[in-house]
């Protein structure tokens, strides 16, 4: 393909219908649709039937930024802590995208701040932050208790 | 679907990123995650991603009769809180001998019983090894990783007192090899440290002397051959009275001449090139492009005060040693930055000093026994617990 046409744009549809144009050159780091639209399957909507717009919207400017080369590694920076710092209902929305559409850096910058959001909590917490329903038995759960107070020899409050 | 699901890979790759005592503990958050934690491959992605971030990484410093003491290897300073178990643990017990650690499992050894295990100190599991059959009177212990069938091995690099018959034995983490096999070594070899020099992937070194020169001896933990190589020239010149000398224990324990590192995962050798005052030092890699034809290649020169006296080991191109009277100092052989990370009035014996990086990881079957002896003094409510557990986990 001759790099002097005009850019090649490649259009998504979210969950909730709305469409957006992305430049093929953003759209490549999506790594899982990739063949898609390198198929030339050009003007053809690709549906991503399971981000809704919020979130497909937040991915796809992550992406423009990150494709950008003029960017210097300091303002990317301080866009990614940016862009992290989201309620944690929108970062696992982002979180389940970005393994949809396969962006490693993207997974990597959210999963990395969800395991510095939870390094500190206790089970308790992250039931509550992950939505798990307690599935240990109160036997089960006396057992996982001795058994780590076993190995550090100190109390956990919730454990 | 729940606006908190998450894909199971997707759990694993958030866990990964987090030190074994957070996992420890967010074992009982259900039984989904106490599974994933106790995967193997995680334990393998875990240890993958604990390798590339130094906040895992900690220096092991050993002094006789002291608790093992953790150092920040980057920020050269002591860890306050640290991951380990290491207050409670083996560290106590002044006969216990730390042999090496890699991919944080810590081989540990009482000699006067014969006993070796290995030790997870992140998660306190234990797989204490059968004994062997002969204990002979020299012997040096080894530990060493042979990645291409991720397997574990203790080696016991024996000889003999008198005739310095020299042979191998040794004991592999894979239950389908008999343990403590013994392989013959066609050199006789003066043993003379209780431990091996340096641990690598795939290769346990130790320095070690035979009638005449001090060699390199290197087991390759693949083949199980065990190859010697000789001393530079240059780190033989500039020592006293080398044609006197016997390569005896005198001169392969802590007042050898050389000290063995790991460097950048090359071996390396430090040894001076100044006669007294002894303060010009070099450092030598060996360069494996071929096996059997090992050559060395010298990397740089540094110079040490002469109160810098005794050498305990050396970390990732960083050297522990002496300074003075129990002055303990990390010296970075390439930087040539050095930072005293422990001062002591009296000097408390300093048996060695090794890199650990913390893991999941744990060598199958959990020995009660060498707990219990070990002054755990554990509930029965706290072994049936166990014991439920491991049956759930083998279940699984």
């Amino acid at each position: 393909m001759s790099s002097t046409e005009a850019k090649k744009m490649v259009v998504l549809k979210s969950f909730d219908g709305v469409t957006f144009e992305v430049e093929e050159s953003v759209a490549v780091q999506f790594e899982s649709i990739r063949h898609m639209f390198e198929d030339n399957l050009a003007g053809s909507v690709i549906p991503l039937s399971n981000i809704k717009s919020e979130i497909l919207s937040k991915v796809i400017d992550y992406c423009k930024r990150h494709a950008d080369d003029t960017t210097d590694e300091e303002d990317l920076k301080a866009f990614d802590a940016d862009f992290v710092k989201v309620e944690h209902g929108t970062l696992f929305d982002i979180i389940r995208a970005a393994n949809y559409l396969n962006i490693k850096s993207l997974l990597d910058l959210t999963c990395q701040t969800v395991a510095d959001m939870i390094k500190g909590k206790t089970p308790a917490e992250i039931r509550e932050l992950f939505n798990i329903s307690d599935e240990f038995t109160p036997e089960e759960e006396e057992e996982a208790s001795i058994i780590t107070r076993f190995i550090y020899m100190d109390r956990y409050a919730d454990c | 679907m729940k606006n908190s699901y998450l894909p199971e890979d997707v759990i694993m790759d958030i866990l990964s990123r987090l030190p074994v005592k957070t996992l420890l503990r967010f074992r009982c958050v259900c039984t989904q995650w106490c599974t994933l934690i106790s995967y193997p491959s995680f334990a393998s992605l875990h240890l993958s991603r604990s390798v590339s971030n130094p906040t895992r990484h900690s220096i092991l410093v050993h002094r006789l009769c002291n608790p093992l003491m953790s150092f920040d290897p980057v920020a050269f300073a002591p860890v306050k809180k640290s991951n380990l178990a290491l207050d409670q643990a083996y560290n106590i017990y002044q006969e216990i001998i730390y042999v090496g650690s890699i991919n944080g499992l810590v081989c540990i050894a009482k000699f006067r019983y014969g006993w070796i295990s290995v030790w997870n100190p992140s998660t306190r599991f234990v797989k204490e090894l059968p004994p062997t059959t002969e204990v002979p009177i020299m012997f040096s212990i080894g530990f060493g990783w042979d990645p291409a069938v991720n397997d574990y091995k203790v080696v016991r690099l024996c000889c003999r007192h008198s005739s310095l018959i020299t042979w191998v034995e040794v004991w592999s983490a894979r239950p389908t090899l008999p343990s403590w096999r013994k392989i013959k070594v066609d050199r006789n070899l003066y043993v003379g440290r209780l431990i091996c020099d340096v641990i690598l992937e795939g290769f346990t070194y130790w320095i070690v002397g035979s009638d005449s020169k001090p060699l390199v001896a290197s087991f390759n933990m693949r083949s199980e051959v065990l190859r010697v190589v000789p001393v530079p020239e240059p780190l033989l010149e500039a020592l006293p009275l080398p044609h006197l000398i016997r390569w005896q224990k005198t001169m392969l324990g802590q007042h050898s001449p050389f000290l063995a590192m790991n460097w950048k995962e090359t071996f390396a050798l430090v040894g001076s090139v100044s006669l007294e005052p002894r303060k010009t030092y070099q450092v030598w890699t060996m360069e494996n492009d071929t096996v059997g034809k090992e050559s060395w290649s010298k990397k740089f020169t540094f110079e040490l005060d002469t109160e810098f006296r005794v050498f305990v080991g050396s970390v990732n191109g960083i050297i522990v040693l002496i300074k003075g009277i129990g002055e303990l100092i990390l010296y970075d052989v390439e930087t040539r930055e050095s930072k005293t990370i422990e001062s002591r009035e009296v000097d408390s014996l300093v048996l060695g000093a090794h890199y650990y990086v913390e893991s999941l990881l744990s060598i199958k079957r959990v020995s009660w026994a060498s707990l219990l002896c070990d002054g755990f003094s554990l509930d029965e409510e706290l072994k049936s617990a166990w014991r439920k557990h491991m049956s759930r986990i083998n279940r699984t």
